[in-house]
């Protein structure tokens, strides 16, 4: 559990962290709330000649609505967004997945940037973000700016579609009809574990019916997915505990979870079932 | 001459402050680890990385370019062997013949923490590596490796009385048998193993050693540094102040000190060596799992339990420190008033991390085993299981032993009533088809041993009027010295406030056994009381010669008036200035023994209502309640903390912590508090405590280590009542519990 | 400003690079500005410990799971043992000796009288977990037992003394609100 000594830098603009980062690559790493990156140094699982330090610079932190987007930096903390009376009322199910990841004092400093470009195959936030239809906006050296949908964004585990030098900016996330309802449940075996697998799911129920539901899961593939399977088939469908099960079987035929330690891949994938299941009877009731 | 004694007038138990709160709240304590010493080296451990085998050589010349080390040991430089690790096939300090991967094979002396870490690293050691073992199974096949010469299984041990035979054989009788299980814990104290040792020379150019210990006793500590050293214990000097957490792991000297002393010589600097957590959870002996075959015969007709009998194996590690021969599984012989016992115990080597004592070594697990079982018996004889322990209280033990107190009875009695036991209670149903959550309610019994024994204490009057009280406690978090305190300021009848106890050093204070085994109050509590009448005594001495007569009283606040004048009232503390006594000091050693025909146990009975979510196999500890028999508290605040403390670890035990074994190579896969889950805030209720404070003749009885002991098996017990699915090995992780109501 | 291998960058405004691997930050701790010379690699937690002689933080673990290193960077409870020393340069830190200085604050007093602590090891963080909690929630209506210990989740005590922590801090809750 040593740290190699490194170079530490903190620039103040964008451009010359980029710059950085690019000239560097795979010499740097980008340093957000140190969450995630820290304790991978101190296992040794990440080696770094340098770090560049994102917090000096200004506006990649705060939360805003411009019409019917929510923007959120992506140095906002984890606590920010999970006391945003905003994100609260706007998009509670990012308010609720902010406000469970880990404990306090790793909200008060992880963020919500840092998470994304972390990638995570079982990361908090990326059901989230695929099942919301989020954007995310990365900026390189030259100041240009990049946007990319979720949906494109893991390209596989810890692995994203940011190209070198390029880092997150912000995160823009359409907000949902009020009518949406929402459910978000993850898999811990102690409280403020990493999750083993997170389901989030997004919809409404109208004449008793499902309508424009979606289903992201995370931890149980190499990527976090969206189940377009099972969206296709509950959509339009009776609420009913059949339906439910059968659009959950769905789900999880296309996942592909792996056992970890102390727990095995066939508790994962009952566990797997169990949630698809219980999140969508949430959202049929209107929570 | 007649002088009467001012009386204490009958109170309610105390309930006080702990007297050290304020250093431990505010960040002044200073534990072993905030110590700094002006050339202060670090030490790190060089550890074994292979499993079994012996050491050839150690090349250290890599790890001696680095630059700020001064110092490298190994076991090629010494085989000081290290006495108080086991009591039989012995450690040495640092190992030649490596029992477990990360075994302590030597040492490392650095400027900083960092370099030591990386110089042990890099030491570069060979094996002659031997084949290894690494469960039960594999140990006891035919022709296995020895990781001991003398082979691998030690016993069998055990304990008997009455013809259980005779009666298990009997046609009346119904005989119940199952086996049960238990995992690997550790006790995970939050403050990780520290030591830091230097050397001086006296005034007469002897060699002192003085060791800040992370250690639950300063004696216990110094006696085993002195004799594994070669010193006389009067050079060495132990200190143990504040300590975060001991739960059994840290009773002596430990091999740390040792390497620190070590280190310290050789480089003529103080030495400190900080485990990490992960050496923590590897390099401290864990409790050892176990496989029981239990049985019992009951007299159905008058539901009374007869007899038992108990066959255990346990894994014990590459190297084990049990508390005498044969007891790894123990106690159940008195939870009961049998007829007939037997137990044969056996304890098997493998070569995986060691064994050793954590909070009551051999209670939860065989708590668990019998308990288990008397509830699968209540739910086949279709009774209610306070009924049936009700029905099956005893006033001996073994048969013909009597006990100096025994309040289980009320234990049982008074802690369902505020559970709500009988209200709550129905028979075990598996959940319906719909049913997703289901409530399940569960008791049990235990007793735990409460010792008479050793202790000593000086007590000190000033002529300021402050008491100081010397003791050798530690007070791992137990409140021991508000204890002593507090029992010196009642035995005086001066204020707590004006009491000073002055511990944890060796050099200053009186030999103590140090906090384990829920010793601590019994042995030395008994002691402060001696010495503080004996003070008391002597005050009543000095006020007859002050007055001129024999007819004087002391009143509180040591206040003395002849009886004839009673308004002229004087002080203690003048009196003693008009006599130029600058203090009255007395010692007392009490060593206390319990007749041959006595018991003397403490007793507990738990409630516990669970909530399972039959879907994920989710256990939710809802409501506890714990009724315990100690004796005569001496702070209710503290002791309450205790069993509320054991019962969080039991929770632990019960429902999420498992030392992880690599089936391949023996090493803990877990060694992390991110994957060895220790238990968070959000899953503890309330727990209500209750009180039997029985009148036990000898004085209060053990407190510290019963409370963990019936946890697991009234849990389970709950989570069968919750879901008809019986568990029998702990822990209860979610995936067993679902297994198990699979399969029920 | 100063260069790094040809390239402008900015180092933020009082951290001076000493020398190759070694850097001067100031801290504002308990009130007080400090300046320590610290390696890009130094935790918060071991410089706080080792150079500013403040050992009221402790090392439980190392890994930001026991929460015995918590301490309040601009107020907010975060675990030091995983933030680079030079990232909280030019910032405010509490520790728990900071809460002291002018007598025991309300939380350390609830610890003490509602024994809310055994062995202490924890109680450091625990008390400013709890001062974290109090200072950045609205209290406009009181702490329920769930959100007293949601707030506490990432504080351990193998010690046990759970029960009372959460007695603790709804005592002092109370007053606060009683109060306001």
């Amino acid at each position: 559990m040593l740290i190699r000594n490194f170079e530490y830098l903190a620039p103040h603009s964008i451009e010359e962290a980029c710059g950085f980062l690019n000239e560097h690559y795979g010499e740097a790493r980008a340093l957000a709330g140190g969450q995630s990156l820290i304790p991978l140094m101190k296992l040794n699982l990440v080696e770094a000649k340098y770090i560049v330090d994102l917090k000096r610079i200004s506006g990649l932190r705060g939360i805003s609505r411009i019409n019917e987007f929510l923007t959120i930096g992506a140095l906002t903390t984890h606590s920010e967004i999970a006391e945003s009376e905003t994100v609260r009322s706007e998009v509670p199910l990012l308010s609720e997945t902010a406000s469970r990841i880990g404990h306090p004092q790793v909200r008060n400093r992880g963020t919500i940037g840092g998470s994304l470009s972390h990638a995570d195959p079982a990361g908090d936030y990326i059901s989230t973000m695929l099942v919301l239809e989020a954007q995310f906006v990365s900026a390189s050296e030259r100041g240009s700016r990049r946007r990319i949908p979720a949906k494109d964004f893991f390209k596989g585990a810890f692995s994203t579609d940011l190209r070198r030098g390029e880092i997150l900016e912000r995160i823009e996330v359409p907000i949902p009809s009020s009518d949406m309802s929402h459910s978000f449940m993850k898999l811990t075996l102690g409280h403020g574990d990493f999750p083993l697998l997170v389901v989030s799911v997004l919809g409404r129920v109208a004449d008793e019916r499902f309508e424009e539901v979606r289903i992201g899961l995370g931890g149980v593939a190499e990527v976090p997915f969206r189940s377009m399977e099972a969206e296709e088939f509950l959509n339009g469908k009776a609420v009913s505990e059949a339906n439910i099960s059968e659009a959950a079987k769905i789900a999880s035929n296309q996942a592909r979870p792996e056992g970890d330690l102390g727990v095995s891949k066939e508790y994962k994938s009952r566990m797997l079932d169990v949630y698809i299941r219980r999140a969508l009877g949430g959202i049929s009731r209107g929570l | 001459m007649t002088v009467v004694l001012q009386e204490q007038p009958n109170q309610k138990s105390p309930s006080h402050v702990r007297i050290d709160a304020v250093e431990r709240a505010s960040g002044q304590a200073k534990y072993s680890g905030d110590w700094k010493m002006p050339g202060m080296l670090y030490g790190a451990i060089i550890r074994s990385t292979v499993p079994h085998g012996i050491v050839k050589s150690a090349d250290k010349s890599k790890a001696l370019s680095l630059k700020g080390v001064e110092a490298i040991l190994t076991c090629l430089d010494t085989d000081l062997v290290w006495n108080a690790g086991e009591r039989i096939h012995q450690r040495n300090v640092f190992a030649k013949h490596v029992r477990f991967i990360g075994d302590c094979v030597g040492a490392v002396a650095a400027s900083s923490r960092s370099v030591a870490r990386e110089a042990a690293e890099l030491v570069s050691l060979e094996y002659h590596e031997l084949p290894a073992v690494f469960s039960i199974d594999e140990s006891m096949k035919e022709g296995a490796i020895k990781i001991w010469e003398d082979g691998n299984v030690l016993g069998p041990f055990g304990l008997a009385f009455g013809d259980v035979d005779a009666i298990f054989g009997k046609a009346a009788t119904v005989t119940f048998e199952r086996e049960y299980r238990s995992s690997r814990v550790n006790g995970v104290p939050l403050e990780p193993a520290t030591s830091l040792a230097w050397w001086e020379r006296d005034a007469l150019g002897e060699e002192r050693l003085t060791v800040v210990a992370a250690t639950q006793s300063i004696y216990g500590c110094r006696d085993g540094i002195a004799k594994d050293l070669g010193l006389r214990p009067e050079q060495v000097r132990v200190i143990g102040r504040f300590k975060g957490g001991g739960f059994g792991n840290k009773n002596n000297s430990m091999n740390y000190d040792l390497a620190a002393a070590l280190l310290s010589k050789k480089t003529g600097r103080p030495v400190m060596v900080e485990y990490s957590r992960e050496e923590d959870l590897v390099g401290l002996q864990s409790r050892w799992s176990t496989r029981q075959l239990i049985r019992a015969s009951i007299d159905p007709d008058r539901k009374k339990l007869l007899a038992a009998e108990v066959k255990g194996l346990c894994d014990i590690g590459g190297y084990t420190r049990h508390i005498k021969q044969g007891i790894f599984i123990d106690g159940i012989d008195t939870y009961y008033p049998l007829e007939a016992y037997r137990s044969e115990i056996r304890a098997v080597y493998t070569n995986t991390p060691a064994t050793g004592h954590v909070r009551a070594p051999t209670g939860p697990q065989s708590c668990f085993a019998m308990e288990s079982l008397v509830d699968e018996i209540c739910h086949e004889l279709q009774t209610d299981p306070l009924e049936f322990r009700l029905g099956n209280l005893g006033h001996t033990v073994h048969g013909h032993k009597h006990f100096t107190s025994n309040g289980l009875e009320d234990c049982l009695v008074r802690g369902a009533e505020a559970f709500g036991w009988k209200e709550k209670w129905r028979k075990a149903e598996k959940p319906h088809e719909g049913e997703k959550i289901r409530r399940g309610i569960g008791l049990a019994i235990a007793t735990w041993h409460a010792f008479l024994g050793r202790g000593e204490a000086i007590v000190r009057l000033k002529s300021d009027g402050r008491v100081e009280v010397f003791t050798g406690v530690v007070d791992i978090g137990t409140g021991a010295k508000s204890t002593m305190a507090i029992i010196a300021s009642k035995s005086l009848d001066v204020d707590l406030d004006s009491v000073e106890v002055v511990w944890g050093d060796t050099s200053m204070c009186p030999y103590s056994i140090g906090e384990s085994g829920g010793r601590t109050t019994s042995f030395t509590g008994l002691a402060v009381r001696q010495a503080a009448l004996a003070v008391k005594e002597q005050v009543k001495k000095l006020a007859s010669t002050y007055f001129g007569e024999a007819d004087v009283e002391v009143a509180n606040g040591l206040v003395a008036f002849a009886r004839s004048r009673p308004e002229k009232k004087v002080e203690i503390v003048e009196m003693m200035r008009s006599k130029g006594l600058s203090d009255i000091t007395e010692k007392a050693t009490s060593d206390p023994k319990l007749p041959e025909d006595l018991e003397r146990l403490a007793f507990a009975a738990h409630f516990v209502e669970v909530e399972v979510d039959k879907e994920t196999g989710f256990v939710s500890v809802l409501k506890y309640v714990a009724a315990h028999d100690s004796g005569p508290l001496v702070n209710v605040l503290t002791s309450e903390s205790q069993v509320k403390g054991g019962i969080v670890m039991g929770i632990g035990m019960s429902l999420s912590e498992k030392l992880l074994i690599d089936p391949d190579y023996g090493n803990i896969q877990n060694p992390s508090l991110m994957t060895y889950r220790l238990p968070n805030i959000t899953s503890i209720p309330q727990v209500q405590v209750i009180f039997v404070e029985t009148e036990d003749p000898y004085g209060p009885k053990s407190l510290g280590e019963i409370p963990i002991v019936p946890v697991p098996a009234a849990i389970g017990n709950a989570i069968f009542n919750a879901t008809g699915a019986r568990l029998r090995e702990i822990p209860f992780t979610p995936e067993a519990v679902l297994k198990a109501i699979d399969t029920s | 400003m100063c260069t790094f291998e040809g390239l402008l960058v900015e180092f933020q405004e009082g951290c001076e690079k000493i020398l190759p691997g070694l850097l001067r930050i100031s801290l504002n701790v308990n009130g007080e500005d400090r300046v320590v010379e610290v390696e890009p690699r130094d935790m918060l937690l071991d410089t706080l410990r080792d150079k500013l002689d403040l050992t009221g933080a402790k090392k439980g673990c190392n890994e930001g799971v026991c929460g015995t290193c918590t301490v309040l960077l601009e107020g907010r409870a975060i675990c030091s043992c995983n933030i680079f020393a030079v990232e909280a340069e030019g910032t405010k830190i509490t520790t728990i000796e900071g809460l002291s200085r002018n007598g025991l604050d309300s939380i350390q007093k609830a610890f003490v009288t509602l024994d809310a602590l055994q062995c202490g090891f924890c109680t450091s963080g625990q008390i400013l977990a709890v001062k974290s909690l109090l200072s950045n929630t609205k209290l406009e209506h009181p702490l329920d037992e769930q959100e007293i210990k949601e707030a506490l989740s990432g504080n351990i005590c193998r010690c046990g003394c759970y029960n009372n922590i959460v007695s603790a801090v709804q005592s002092v809750a109370s007053q606060n609100a009683g109060r306001v």
